[in-house]
């Protein structure tokens, strides 16, 4: 009896050793990991986004990412978020034309809205990224936008007790490259907006269209403007790359072909969503457009000569009645319920 | 009887933790050992070097991604898993266990093959070079893709005997991944250690290079340029 004690106390040491032995050092906290459902609560027009396997949606993951929008400490100098060039009141995109990194440092081009970016196929007015969850290492890797090696980010993360405990969490592991881009594209997932008096139209009210907005509505869908040939569908995009002759000289930023390398892609951007657009001035991916009445006052013109210009760009002409009724539309297309939305703010400090 | 149970169960955890450790015994380990040189001499960061051109110029960086390790022989080895960053601050890399045997070479890429380069880079172990963690990871966030060669340094473009302009070339995409041949016969025994030595003489990569003209390419803006100075660096490598 006396041997025996000390022998399966033994036993149940080497039981341990052999379960810990072959597989890396696991923290006992995994066990904490939780997975609370996320509920995407969408109307019936809008399709459920597809979410990577390895990242499904869960509160937990969601919350995680939403604090770390607002995370200063993820840029160099511990002064720039993703929130500062993606700000919820202009639908998570930037009033400036050019937003400004750590440093007061401009890139070239304009912070898009993230209005939707769960249904996005690629990332970067270029597409040269394919998931939302590799988008997030580049405005952290770019010196004009956080200059902040994920890796430090992560190192910087795991000083803080709070998200040591919100990762364990969110994914079972301690703050790192993996766990980073996934929850702050599980949090960019939420950002759906499908509330806007278009989509009331949509599902039956008919009184959610003003008269005007509805003429507006027929001229975005005619065959003399042609809107809607790229800006198509439930999210009013095709997910495609267009050149909409918006300059006839791209050596400053020859879009989709700094990617591909084809000189036929040459001044061709994304095809960008038009929802919550009221609000996510200015326009085009170097932000030269101040309004929606610049833009449509671009379009009627025909834009500039290019050889990749895309032959939907032929110019048209609006009384300044219809004008009035495109721009009712498109401001059809706005959602406050998003914009000020409580879950896209920061959470209270604990 | 339960001592002897439990003695015996002990014995049987100890083999199998040992099995898991060690999984063939009949294997050794290859590593790959770089010396690293500019026309004979040693390599170093910093000094004055002066090309084909009559042009002076220095490195500050020279980080080299290798993968596709093949040992060549009766028995071929491919390893499938292993990338290396190599750059003149190390010399020794372990490329990893290989069975035991006699082999006439090795081959591998200078690159990351195509699977692994469009991959998501925080997926692979925190270790290892293709990883964020990893100090030097080079990556093209903005156009998923590895940085597959990486020289910064800095040049005279004015003749002033000066290297005073920054230049860098990074080299990348699938069509420039090369492959380089080594002959050189080698034995592993069963846990023992085997090197393959290479050569890099760092005189021929920029050699030809006008750094009035071709001061810099991130690939995509510069393809030509790029396939020139990657196909100069499978010429360093003896």
């Amino acid at each position: 009896m006396r041997l025996l004690q000390p022998l399966s106390k033994g036993l149940a040491l080497a039981i341990i050793w052999l379960f810990a032995g072959c597989q890396s050092e696991k923290s006992v906290q995994e066990t904490t990991l939780t997975a609370t459902p996320y509920h995407w609560n969408l109307p019936d027009h809008f399709p459920e986004p597809e979410v990577p396997a390895d990242n499904a949606m869960t509160q937990e993951r969601v919350d995680l990412g939403r604090r770390l929008f607002y995370e200063p400490l993820l840029s160099l100098d511990s002064t720039i978020s993703c929130a500062n060039c993606h700000q919820l009141p202009f639908a998570f995109s930037d009033p400036d034309k050019v937003s400004a990194g750590v440093h007061g440092r401009r890139g070239f081009r304009n912070s898009p809205t993230l209005t939707n970016i769960a249904y996005n196929k690629h990332f970067f007015f270029d597409g040269g990224i394919p998931s939302l969850e590799l988008q997030v290492l580049a405005p952290l890797d770019n010196e004009d936008e956080m200059q902040l090696n994920i890796h430090q980010a992560a190192l910087r993360l795991r000083e803080d007790s709070t998200y040591l405990y919100l990762f364990q969490k969110a994914y079972g592991r301690q703050p790192d490259s993996y766990s980073i881009i996934r929850a702050l594209a599980a949090f960019e997932r939420t950002m759906i907006s499908a509330n806007s008096p278009y989509d009331r139209w949509v599902q039956g009210d008919s009184s959610a269209l003003s008269p005007a907005a509805q003429r507006g509505l027929q001229l975005f869908m005619s065959e003399k403007l042609q809107c809607s040939q790229c800006h198509s569908g439930f999210n009013f995009t095709n997910n495609g790359f267009a050149h909409n002759g918006l300059h006839s000289d791209y050596s400053d930023d020859p879009g989709r072909r700094r990617v591909t390398m084809k000189e036929s892609d040459i001044g061709k951007f994304k095809v960008p969503t038009l929802r919550n657009v009221e609000v996510s001035a200015p326009y085009m991916h170097d932000g030269s457009l101040p309004t929606l009445a610049s833009v449509i006052d671009h379009y009627a013109s025909g834009g500039q000569p290019h050889p990749n210009k895309s032959p939907l760009i032929t110019g048209f002409s609006l009384t300044d009645n219809e004008k009035a009724d495109l721009i009712a539309f498109l401001h059809s297309l706005t959602d406050r319920s998003f914009l000020s939305h409580p879950k896209y703010l920061p959470q209270q400090a604990r | 009887m339960r001592t002897i149970t439990a003695i015996i169960l002990l014995i049987a955890v100890a083999t199998m933790q040992w099995g898991c450790k060690k999984n063939n015994d009949n294997s050794g380990t290859l590593n790959l050992e770089v010396r690293h040189e500019f026309n004979g001499s040693p390599f170093a960061f910093g000094t004055n070097y002066t090309n084909n051109l009559g042009q002076i110029y220095q490195f500050n960086t020279a980080n080299i991604y290798l993968s596709g390790f093949t040992a060549k022989g009766s028995t071929p080895y491919t390893f499938e898993n292993t990338y290396l960053s190599i750059s003149p601050d190390a010399s020794t890399y372990t490329i990893d266990s290989i069975p035991a045997g006699d082999y006439t070479g090795l081959t591998f890429d200078i690159g990351i093959d195509s699977v692994a380069n469009h991959s998501d880079p925080t997926t692979f172990p925190a270790n290892s070079p293709l990883n964020p963690a990893h100090p030097r990871y080079q990556h093209w966030a903005w156009n998923t893709g590895y940085i597959f060669v990486k020289f910064e340094g800095d040049c005279d473009t004015s003749n002033t005997g000066i290297a005073g302009t920054a230049f860098f070339y990074h080299l990348g995409l699938d069509q420039l991944l090369r492959t380089v041949d080594i002959d050189q016969q080698f034995s592993v025994d069963p846990e023992g250690n085997a090197t393959v030595t290479v050569t890099i003489d760092y005189a021929k990569i920029l050699d030809d290079i006008d750094f009035r003209q071709e001061l810099s390419t991130h690939t995509m803006n510069n393809l030509p340029l790029a396939t020139k100075v990657m196909d100069e660096t499978v010429a360093a490598f003896e």
